[in-house]
Parts: C-alpha cells; sequence; structure tokens
C-alpha cells in the first residue's frame, strides 16, 4: 500500500473510482471527558517563556490524518490517547512569527505516554506566515480601495498579489486574463472558461494601480508594517482539529456534510466525482459521474440531500443537476433544455429538500441571474428572473438556496443585498434588502423557527432573516476582513462560521454577542460548512477547499 | 396562467436578462463587486417616511413594500431609526403609478398614503409617506 495508505480502484465500465484506506482511526463521535493522553509537552520560547495558543500537529509516518491540538496558558499541550495510534510522528506548530527551533518527533507507544517539549523561536520573515486577512490589515487603502481583493481569494491567497511585481500596467493584463478563469479553479487545477469575458479596462486600471501601490513592483520589501492576529487564548484552546489529506491534491472539498450513517459526503469543485469520507476508518470512495460537456470546466459547487437521503450536485459549466442515488449508487443527470444550455450556462446551487412536497427542485443559472426549477416528472425547467423589475444597475447574482416546507424558495442575492423568496405556487418573487448596503449575502441555512441564517460575505456580517415577522438582524463577525463564506446555527443556539481568508473557525453567541475563533493548523480555503449536532459538543466539518483536505473542529466544551 | 405558459414568458424573459446586466468577474467571484453602479436605464426612485400621526415623528422598523402591478413582484425594505426608507431606480419600463407602496408595523394601522413628485417632463423621484396610527 502507498504511503497514504490508499488502494484504487476504476472501474471503467460502472464509472465508478473506489479509493479506500485501510487504516484504522479514531472514533468520530466524541470522545471521554477526561482522556488518558498519548503525547504531551511544553511549548516554549526564549521571547514568552511558556505559550499559550501554540497549535501542535502531528502526524504519524505515511498516515493521511493530522491531529492537532493547542497549548494551555502554561504552554502545556496534550493528545488524547484515543487520537494518536501508536507509531512515529512528525511534529509540527503553527504560532503567527514563530517556527520551531528544529524538526520534532515523537515516538508514541501504546503503554505511557511520550513526552516532547518544543522550543520555538522567533522567525526571521513573518510574511511567509501572513493569511489573506493579516494582509489586508496591513496593507494600507481604503475600504473601497481593498474590497475588489475579496474575488482574488476564490482561487488564491493574497500573498500571491503582495509578492508580485507587476507593475499598474501590469496588473491590467493580469486581471483581465483572470477575469477568463472558470470559477470553479484552484491553483492545482485551473481551469478556463469557454466563454471569455471581458473585464473593462478603466476597471480592470483603477484596481492595479492600487494594488501596484501595495506589492513589490517599486521597492524589495513592503514599506508597511505586517500586522498579525493574536494566538488563541482560554476557550479558544480547548480544541481538537483533525485533517483528513485526500488522495490527489487537485480534490477540491467545496460542500461537505454528515449522512445519518456517520459518513461524511462532498463535492468536488473542479474534478466529476462526488467523494465520501468514513472518517472512522479513513476509507475514501469516490463516485465518478460523465461529463455531460466533456470541453467545459468540471466540477460541481453545492451538494444537498432530498427528503430520501440521495445527494444532488449543481454541475456549474457542465450544465443542470446531477441526482446520486444513494442506495444503487448511480447517477442520473438532469440536463438543461437546450435553449438554456448554451457555452455560459451554469448552475452553482440546487435546492432538492423539499422536492418530495411537489416534485420540484430548485437551481440557479449564475450567468443570467435567473431561478430555475426542475420539474422531476417531466425533466422540464421552468425559469424565472427575480429581479427583472427590480431597481435597475444592479449585479445580481442568486446564489445560497433554502426552502421551506411548502417548497417556496429563499435565495441569497450574492451579487447585490438583498434576501429574495420565489413562491412555490405563483412563482411571485419578493425581494428583501439587508439593512447594511452591499452586503453580498452568500449562504444561508433554516432553522425551525422560520429563520434565516446568512453569511454576509462582503459586509463581514453574520445575519437572521425572521420568515415570519420579515424582518433582519446582524451581527459584526470579531476579526476585520474575515469575510464569511457560510454560517450555521448549532442545537445550542450558537453560530459557526468559516471563510476563505483568515483559516479561523468562528463560534458565535447572538444572544450574548460574544464569540471566540479557533485556529486551524493550516492554510485553509472554507466554502460551505456543516455541523453534526449528534455530537456533544457538537463537530464542525468543512473542506480545505485549495488543499485537498477535510477538515473536522471538535471543540471541548 | 398555465403552467407552460407561465414558462415560456419567463423563458422568454431571462434570455432579455444577459443583454441587460453588463457585468464583469474575477475567476472566482460571481462579480467584479464594482462600487459604480450603472444607472442608464434607471427610471423613478421612491423614497419617504413611515410617520406616526397620533405622536408625530416617524416610525422605525416598519415594513415597507413596493408592489408592482401586475408583475408579479414586490421589493421590500424597512424604515430606519427616522422611520425613512427608499427604494431605489426602478427600470424605466415601470410606470410610477404602478408602483403602490405600503407600511407595515406591529401596533399601527395604515390611514393612507401621500404621494409627492416633481413636476416636469423627467420625473426622477416619488415621495410617498405611509401616515400611520394606533388601531
Amino acid at each position: 500500500m502507498s504511503a497514504r495508505g490508499t488502494l484504487r480502484f476504476l472501474l471503467t465500465g460502472g464509472a465508478v473510482a473506489v479509493l479506500a484506506s485501510g487504516e484504522m482511526l479514531a472514533p468520530a463521535k466524541g470522545f471521554a471527558e477526561t482522556p488518558s493522553v498519548a503525547l504531551t509537552g511544553r511549548v516554549t520560547s526564549a521571547q514568552e517563556g511558556a505559550m499559550e495558543g501554540v497549535l501542535v500537529s502531528a502526524k504519524r509516518d505515511g498516515s493521511p490524518l493530522t491531529v492537532t491540538v493547542v497549548t494551555d496558558n502554561t504552554g502545556r499541550y496534550a493528545f488524547p490517547a484515543d487520537r494518536l495510534a501508536p507509531g512515529h510522528y512528525a511534529l509540527h506548530i503553527r504560532a503567527i512569527g514563530y517556527e520551531l527551533t528544529a524538526p520534532a518527533s515523537a515516538d508514541v507507544g501504546s503503554e505511557r505516554p511520550a513526552s516532547a517539549d518544543l522550543a520555538l523561536a522567533k522567525v526571521e520573515d513573518i510574511s511567509g506566515q501572513l493569511t489573506s486577512t493579516e494582509w489586508l490589515i496591513s496593507m494600507p487603502g481604503t475600504a473601497e480601495q481593498k474590497r475588489p481583493l475579496i474575488e482574488c481569494m476564490s482561487c488564491h491567497t493574497l500573498e500571491r498579489v503582495v509578492r508580485s511585481k507587476f507593475t499598474a500596467d501590469e496588473f491590467v493584463g493580469v486581471l483581465k486574463r483572470m477575469g477568463n478563469y472558470a470559477n470553479n479553479s484552484t491553483m492545482a487545477h485551473v481551469q478556463p472558461r469557454k466563454v471569455e469575458r471581458d473585464v473593462p479596462d478603466d476597471r480592470a486600471r483603477k484596481v492595479g494601480e492600487y494594488l501596484a501601490t501595495v506589492n513589490l513592483s517599486k521597492t524589495t520589501r513592503w514599506d508597511y508594517a505586517l500586522k498579525t492576529l493574536p494566538r488563541p487564548t482560554g476557550r479558544a484552546t480547548r480544541v481538537i482539529v483533525t485533517e483528513y489529506d485526500m488522495p490527489r491534491p487537485t480534490i477540491a472539498p467545496h460542500d461537505v456534510r454528515t449522512d445519518a450513517d456517520g459518513f461524511i459526503w462532498y463535492s468536488n469543485f473542479v474534478e466529476p466525482y462526488l467523494g465520501r469520507l468514513d472518517p472512522r476508518t479513513g476509507a475514501h470512495v469516490e463516485y465518478a459521474y460523465k461529463l455531460p460537456k466533456p470541453n467545459f470546466p468540471t466540477g460541481a459547487l453545492a451538494l444537498e440531500p432530498d427528503h430520501d437521503g440521495n445527494w444532488w450536485l449543481a454541475l456549474m459549466f457542465q450544465g443542470g443537476l446531477m441526482k446520486f442515488d444513494t442506495h444503487t449508487k448511480t447517477f442520473r443527470h438532469y440536463p438543461l433544455p437546450a435553449e438554456l444550455n448554451d457555452d455560459t450556462a451554469q448552475q452553482s446551487m440546487v435546492m432538492p429538500r423539499q422536492s418530495h412536497v411537489d416534485g420540484k427542485v430548485w437551481t440557479n443559472d449564475v450567468n443570467s441571474h435567473s431561478i430555475l426549477r426542475l420539474d422531476l416528472a417531466t425533466g422540464g425547467y421552468e425559469v424565472t428572473d427575480p429581479f427583472k423589475d427590480m431597481p435597475v444597475g444592479r449585479n445580481h447574482s442568486p446564489y445560497g438556496m433554502i426552502a421551506d416546507k411548502d417548497n417556496n424558495l429563499f435565495f441569497m442575492d450574492f451579487g447585490d443585498e438583498s434576501i429574495g423568496r420565489v413562491d412555490a405556487k405563483t412563482f411571485r418573487g419578493t425581494i428583501y434588502q439587508t439593512p447594511t448596503a452591499r452586503s453580498r449575502p452568500r449562504r444561508t441555512m433554516l432553522d425551525d423557527k422560520g429563520r434565516l441564517w446568512f453569511a454576509e460575505f462582503a459586509a463581514n456580517k453574520l445575519g437572521m432573516f425572521d420568515t415570519e415577522r420579515e424582518s433582519f438582524k446582524e451581527w459584526n463577525v470579531p476579526t476585520p476582513h474575515t469575510y464569511p463564506y457560510d454560517v450555521f446555527l448549532d442545537k445550542n443556539g450558537e453560530l459557526w462560521g468559516g471563510s476563505m481568508s483568515d483559516d479561523r473557525v468562528l463560534r458565535f453567541d447572538p444572544q450574548s454577542g460574544t464569540s471566540l475563533e479557533y485556529l486551524l493548523p493550516h492554510q485553509t480555503n472554507v466554502r460551505r460548512i456543516f455541523i453534526d449536532n449528534t455530537t456533544t459538543p457538537v463537530t464542525f466539518w468543512a473542506g480545505n477547499n485549495h488543499h485537498a483536505a477535510i477538515v473536522k473542529v471538535e471543540p471541548l466544551d | 396562467m398555465k403552467t407552460s405558459e407561465r414558462a415560456s414568458l419567463l423563458l422568454g424573459l431571462a434570455f432579455l436578462v444577459p443583454f441587460a446586466m453588463a457585468s464583469t468577474a474575477w475567476a472566482g467571484g460571481a462579480s467584479l463587486d464594482e462600487d459604480e453602479e450603472d444607472q442608464s436605464n434607471a427610471g423613478v426612485s421612491f423614497f419617504g417616511f413611515a410617520k406616526d400621526l397620533d405622536r408625530g415623528g416617524g416610525v422605525a422598523d416598519a415594513k415597507v413594500s413596493a408592489e408592482i402591478k401586475n408583475r408579479n413582484a414586490s421589493l421590500v425594505t424597512r424604515t430606519d431609526d427616522q422611520g425613512h426608507f427608499k427604494f431605489s431606480g426602478f427600470s424605466k419600463e415601470i410606470d410610477p403609478k404602478d408602483v403602490e407602496i405600503t407600511c407595515v408595523k406591529d401596533g399601527f394601522k395604515l390611514q393612507r398614503t401621500v404621494r409627492r413628485q416633481a413636476l416636469g417632463d423627467t420625473i426622477s423621484t416619488v415621495e410617498v409617506d405611509c401616515l400611520m396610527v394606533k388601531p
């Protein structure tokens, strides 16, 4: 078996790829309150002595699994025994401004705890450790000048931008070129669009002129101070993070969800597979589907279950929707009709959850800013543009979707500042403006009290829309330039959030307004998040869209 | 309207949208996140106040709806702390007479709305006040 412990089968006839790991992993749900310890130690530095909030990660030789804990206020860390099987582990740390003085490792046995004290030293150059959020906090400029940069993070961090040497003139061409990459591009799998789009010269120049003032086009070193976010303290150190490496670096987990049997399912943003991970055993399976449009960008965005537990994928530039029957393990494609299925067709969202009510599944078309509805009986699609009669000149884009019990649709207007509703029976559209202008609401969920919870991506806020009262509430996220992608209300009434920019998981109590942020061990581009409410405490799941991993965050309280 | 008729109508309308909405984008984003809005096809804007006729002053956090007759669509916003609201420019195709503004607030009843608009060839804004009373 390979170093990643994988065995791969490709069933050419059935178009199903299977990846399996024979390694037994830790239980997925919860752990003992007073766990015995597998590995412990103290983290110190000459500058601070004992260091709180240092992430210590352990990865066993050949394992796809990385387990991370955080030092407490005495600098001590401890891995529970049920999280590290016996073996040789490489140890890594994350603490902004610091690095290990020497490579560290530990041999974990089965009889008594292993010990490894870790010494840290200040790094000479901190720039390689900054998140996109920290670059945005550091760089001079107005909020309006920085605002276009939030688009860059879909494909790469801002480090790529600030380390570049492009002049303003050169940036114009670069930005125009980037406008022609598909949304579902990562640095590991760049995909050009089939239909070119024009970025106006004046707009590209305006952005380029600003970027040339914050990159290295005129200097060899940034002339602004590099600012960093603080390390975790207190409650934010009481967490275990587990990262499951995918078997290929090109896999881009976008939407991640658990099912009733404890499996983790994910959409692959850049490849034509539906993925499944068993966190109990590490077994990883990929289900391949036939490409409806072989010469178009590949990959799916939204992953949603229907009432029967089958999975639906929004096929992006492949056009239409794909249903995966979890019993037969087969796909069924619902193509767009020819008149809608042009070279720009792009379905990013799907909402099948209430399709058992009326036989209809909602989706969108990004390019035409339209809402589509699939009739399961006929395979036909209805189309509506909910913004057709709305105030003009705005850049609308229906995005995150959820359906209520009657299969009425609520959607996020990611391009602008509103939430929309489309009545399932009359097709009537109602647009609700968010209190904050240009908020760009992104993904959403509906709780059992009829409240929509959503991330206001560009406003750096979390929002709630009461569908009964038709009223909003908004909360600022604690860290500027976080740009939350998604939010999830857990069984305890706490909100969880994730983003593409700061490698942190937000836990927020909307009642008290208090919050904490769990730092993740690696650069992590978080998209759709999912909270498993069957565990106590709850468990946070997300994909690392740019770095081929699935991330589990288990708070200890 | 039958479903097939509605679908055909909507399908036709949908094809107009890409030409009406000329947006640009980076690779990953839905838009360029432009700060300048294209108002070249903008028609009439609506603004005004929800007013408390009993006590005077504005009614905060009132739901304000703009219903467009025969268009199967509505736009909803809320008044601010001063009772003010605004709907920016609808399409030129929308006759301002076809836009009905109403206000709703728990504990109040809408007595009537008062519309005022500038005279002249070019009407750009219509002021609408919701006059509200305790029931």
